[in-house]
């Protein structure tokens, strides 16, 4: 059984049609692109599936649980084996590198001495071993978005949710994001990542699917001549 | 351990609007230090009209003339009646004395004749100085010859029990004012840190904490709030008291067990105050 299954899902906020019967599937350790421009439901999509909403039609499962069965108290549960990126990264101000990473574990009721291990592998798996006391105004957006790759792996979760990741950061910068991407995807971790760059996924040999006027379209594989 | 974290993140928490928190613990430490010098009050009130209490006597006054062997006669018959310590003869002159001494003697000096009856004073052995054990005794009196009215403290030591009642009603009515005053207090800091702390929320929602995990350190936090003002206003109230003292001989303070009460019902407040602002804004 594949590890995401999305089933003739529609949703809209009142008068607003954002999806529109979309079916979607992506197995262990794929690396899916979800491309569509700005407003076409790219974030609402990603929401339906760590289920911080629910559709108004269709089915969401993800590892076996479905959108129309989950309790409230499972949600966490499912949360743990996801990971989620966004473009503002989300770190909490006034905590370091390693504290914002380690905020995922110590709430999730992690033992205390796993914590550092886990921890500390995390950043060095994005390559901010030598930053884990820097808070994140000290640390320009590359890396701070790498930081919260670390918290976002830290739970070794099998998806993790990229929404476009790279919208704040120059290109190089984001080119370096979407390689490590690429390297956790390697290592295990299905991938679904969210852009409207299209440039930045040019060269790249993945799954790529369109979003546009509520439909999903152009179910691709590509790169790959 | 999950419990340690959440102190830590309670204090975090705190540290973010430290204003609002000192506000939250005054507020708490003053209204409790209100309700709790209205207990050192009812408490001592209590106890020294329970003293009063323990002075019922009961007078028996004489028709005129009796005197003599009758009189004689009556203080020994009235002795003997189980319950009686002692008996004591005033005479008219002397009751004229008292009068005057509580009322002055204008009032008497108008009248030609004293009007005061001779009477004998009956005390009570102490276990019966109460409104039943004197009036047990009265009873036997009344019947007996040579007595005109007889007089206990019945109605008077009612009415003491009245006031006791009134001022532990009164007591528990401030209490309730207290606590409400409390918990809003403190529903209201944990909402602004709530507020302030919605990003760490997120997170946490977003990484798979559990909603209890979650609600912890606002508990954790509205709980200590309560403590702390509980235990400032126990610590104010016990140097009010110790200020007292010198000038109010007699005056005690709250058994420990009241201290310790008011001191649990602070932590109690907060942990409450904290749930419903909890419940307000963490629950969707
Ligand atoms: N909570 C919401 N309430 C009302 N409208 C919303 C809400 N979230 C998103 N929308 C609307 O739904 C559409 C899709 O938004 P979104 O999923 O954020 O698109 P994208 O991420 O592709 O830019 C937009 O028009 C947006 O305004
Ligand atoms: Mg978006």
């Amino acid at each position: 059984m594949s590890l995401l299954q999305i089933y003739n899902v529609s949703k809209r906020y009142e008068a607003l049609a954002v999806l529109d019967d979309i079916s979607l599937e992506i197995d262990r350790g794929e690396f899916v692109c979800l491309t569509g421009r700005t407003g076409s439901g790219k974030s609402t999509l990603m929401r339906l599936i760590y289920m911080e909403e629910r559709p108004d039609r269709g089915q969401v499962i993800v590892e076996g649980y479905s959108s129309e069965r989950i309790r409230r108290r499972e949600i966490p549960a499912l949360r743990r084996k996801i990971g989620v990126l966004f473009q503002d990264f989300k770190l909490l101000r006034e905590r370091t590198a390693y504290e914002n990473v380690s905020f995922a574990l110590h709430v999730t009721g992690t033992p205390r001495r796993e914590v550092r291990k886990r921890v500390t592998r995390a950043l060095t798996r994005v390559g901010l071993g030598h930053k884990r006391d820097a808070f994140p105004r000290e640390l320009s957006g590359g890396e701070q978005q790498r930081v919260a790759l670390a918290r976002a792996l830290v739970n070794e979760p099998i998806l993790l949710l990229a929404d476009e990741p790279t919208g704040n950061l120059d290109i190089e910068v984001g080119q370096g994001i979407t390689e490590l991407f690429q390297q956790v995807n390697y290592q295990g971790t299905a991938v679904l990542m969210a852009t409207h760059n299209l440039g930045l996924i040019e060269n790249m040999r993945i799954r790529r699917v369109h979003l546009a006027d509520g439909r999903l379209t152009g179910d691709i594989e590509s790169g790959s001549e | 351990m999950k419990l340690g974290y959440a102190i830590v993140e309670a204090f975090r928490s705190m540290r973010r609007v430290p204003l609002m928190t000192t506000v939250a613990v005054g507020t708490i430490a003053l209204s409790l230090m209100v309700f709790g010098l209205f207990l050192v009050v009812t408490y001592n009130v209590r106890e020294a009209l329970q003293e009063v209490k323990a002075r019922v006597d009961v007078e028996a006054y004489l028709d005129d003339g009796v005197e003599g062997e009758a009189l004689l006669f009556l203080r020994a018959e009235i002795a003997v009646i189980p319950g009686v310590e002692s008996v004591r003869f005033i005479s008219k002159d002397q009751a004229r004395e008292r009068f005057a001494a509580q009322y002055g003697d204008t009032l008497l000096a108008l009248l030609s004749e004293n009007p005061l009856p001779a009477s004998l004073l009956i005390t009570l052995v102490e276990d019966q100085r109460t409104g039943s054990g004197a009036e047990a005794v009265a009873q036997r009196v009344i019947p007996m010859d040579g007595i005109d009215e007889v007089v206990w403290g019945r109605s008077w030591a009612d009415r003491l029990d009245r006031l006791i009642l009134a001022l532990t009603a009164l007591s528990i009515l401030i209490g309730l004012v207290v606590s409400l005053a409390s918990v809003f207090v403190i529903s209201n800091t944990v909402k602004l840190t709530v507020w302030a702390r919605r990003d760490a929320i997120e997170i946490m929602k977003l990484v798979g904490a559990t909603d209890g995990f979650v609600k912890l350190p606002f508990f954790i936090e509205g709980t200590l709030q309560g403590a702390a003002g509980s235990g400032f206003a126990l610590l104010i109230l016990y140097g009010i008291y110790g200020w007292v003292l010198p000038n109010l001989a007699g005056l005690v303070f709250l058994p420990s067990g009241v201290s310790g009460a008011i001191m649990i019902m602070g932590a109690a407040l907060g942990g409450i105050g904290s749930q419903v602002s909890i419940k307000q804004f963490l629950e969707v």
